[in-house]
């Protein structure tokens, strides 16, 4: 299990990028939902031993992350958002290179271990193709190939769909479900999808701050009889705005869906409906705003 | 609790031999596009040194050339590898500026061969001539080469944006240079660009005339003693400013 107490992290500049976070990740998919500039990244960043935060610890089983962050790192797999890869250099050569330098020496163990990991992303038919010519999606698989080298026991993966096509998005999203059984994997992304498709757990950070935990299905029980849905003209929007607290909104055949919080009925032609996890997540921010 | 496994963390001498293996493989276009210019530059020499025209290519070394290439080198080198924010290269089990300064090391020895190489090269065919006295790329510049590395090499590393730094100087050195045509004070940025040049201490109008004097007793007794301790010098230089920049990504740990 993963065990963040109480870490904040600020920046040079004065950004508090994150306030008193306390989490405990168990094994298997976990997901961290947030807008841009919610401290995603900042939180990944210091699990993965990037950067040291400014105050709290970080313990994965037995490690202390902040004082041992060299004892993490052997059993850690990372994907960033963005991650540079030598152009020239196919595959199968990069993965064998990273493999070296993640311990995994023998040369026999090497190319088994290569091979496997190209086979289960689907890279097999292109692993002699230089990484340049790789396309979003393969790019992506090959990340997280390179991050289950060495059978690692904490995985954290930073935005990874950000960009894919639907169809890449959920091949890319089946790997991750089959490697997410058995290790801690940490899902860090602002597409609710992804979180509601694969994570038995999740938690939403804004402002540096973790504004809900739990299990996607009780958070959405949680708001169960209070999101109201009505279809309203694109002019008429406005008027809403300042009348209800308006979730969000999407374009149908031309007119605008909202969708609004109410403890009680609204009235004024609303009706109920089943609530999403967009709706939770979307709940959660207004709060969030709110408060601040 | 999650009993942790733990992998074994790479030995140096297997991190070290894979580091340059990697370099070689990024770099294998660029060699093989060098091969080819060095293929059809040799074909033109054996021609003229057929045709009895030989004498121009061996009248003067190429020291300045290989230093020049030699700094940029690094940026070769580090293309595709993030040294800031979130990358691979600082999640790897290994210590951080170590692993730096291997894939530094890793390069410098693709730089030396390759400059071996080509300090044979240029040797072979100077011989092959028959030019009487030839000047040739003496096998001392792959010091200079070094210093220069070690300078490049620390600019990529502990700089983000390390190829704004190198335009900014050469725009403010064009503008001084042009300041000074315009009032008439001619060969300053020369004198200046001299001083700063490799294998010379002796010549910078900067220096006081009493140590001027001193230095160039040193140069005319021990002709080879200056440039010599020049280059030294760079090298401690480039070591230094490597050892900093390498730093920046160390290992920081909370008190």
């Amino acid at each position: 299990m993963l065990e963040l107490h109480d870490v904040s992290h600020v920046y040079a500049n004065g950004t508090r990028a994150l306030d008193h976070v306390t989490l405990s990740i168990p094994r298997g998919m976990y997901g961290l939902l947030g807008p841009n500039g919610a401290g995603k990244s900042t939180l990944m960043r210091a699990v993965a031993t990037l950067q040291t935060p400014t105050e709290g610890t970080i313990r994965f089983g037995e490690i202390d992350v902040v004082a041992e962050p060299e004892k993490l790192r052997r059993t850690l797999g990372y994907l960033p958002q963005d991650f540079g890869v030598y152009p020239r250099v196919s595959a199968y050569e990069m993965l064998d290179h990273m493999a070296v330098l993640k311990g995994v020496v023998s040369p026999a163990d090497r190319k088994t271990t290569v091979e496997t990991l190209l086979n289960q992303t689907n890279l097999w038919s292109v692993r002699r193709k230089a990484l340049a010519g790789f396309s979003g999606g393969m790019r992506q698989r090959f990340g997280i190939a390179q991050a289950l080298i060495g059978n690692p026991e904490l995985i954290i993966v930073d935005e990874p769909t950000a960009g894919l096509d639907p169809e890449e998005r959920n091949r890319f999203l089946n790997l991750l479900a089959e490697i997410g059984e058995n290790v801690v994997v940490i899902l860090s992304t602002h597409i609710v999808e992804d979180v509601s498709d694969l994570c038995p757990r999740m938690a939403v950070l804004a402002g540096g701050r973790v504004q809900l935990e739990g299990a996607p299905q009780q958070l959405i029980e949680s708001t169960r009889g209070r999101i109201w849905m009505k279809v309203i003209d694109r002019g008429e929007l406005a008027r809403y705005r300042d009348q209800y607290q308006i979730l969000s909104t999407r374009l149908f055949a031309g007119r605008t869906v909202v969708h609004v919080l109410s403890d009680g009925e609204p009235g004024n032609g609303f009706s109920s409906v089943q609530a999403g996890l967009e709706d939770v997540y979307f709940s959660t921010l207004a709060q969030s705003r709110r408060a601040a | 609790m999650i009993e942790v496994t733990h992998h074994q963390t790479p030995r140096w001498r297997d991190v070290v031999l894979e580091q340059i293996r990697i370099v070689a493989l990024s770099l294998r276009r660029e060699a093989m596009v060098l091969a080819v210019v060095v293929g059809i530059v040799t074909i033109i020499i054996a021609i003229d040194i057929i045709g009895g025209r030989a004498g121009t290519w061996f009248d003067s070394d190429e020291w300045t050339g290989v230093c020049f290439l030699s700094f940029f080198f690094p940026f070769a080198v580090w293309r595709g590898e993030k040294r800031f924010g979130p990358a691979f290269l600082w999640t790897l089990p290994v210590d951080r500026r170590r692993l730096a300064l291997t894939k530094v090391f890793a390069g410098w020895v693709w730089l030396i061969a390759v400059g071996a190489v080509f300090i044979f090269w240029h040797k072979t065919l100077a011989i092959l001539s028959g030019v009487a006295g030839p000047r040739t790329t003496p096998l001392l510049s792959l010091t200079g080469a070094t210093a220069m590395y070690l300078l490049g090499s620390a600019l990529v590393l502990g700089l983000r944006h390390p190829l704004r730094l190198l335009l900014g100087t050469g725009g403010v050195f064009f503008l001084l240079g042009t300041l000074n045509e315009a009032i008439g004070r001619t060969g300053g940025t020369s004198r200046m660009l001299a001083w700063l040049g490799i294998g010379t201490l002796a010549t910078s109008s900067g220096l006081s005339s009493a140590v001027e004097q001193a230095v160039l007793t040193i140069w005319r007794t021990y002709p080879h003693l200056v440039p010599a301790t020049a280059v030294v010098l760079w090298i401690c230089a480039g070591v230094i400013a490597l050892w900093a920049a390498a730093s920046r990504h160390r290992e920081r740990r909370r008190r």
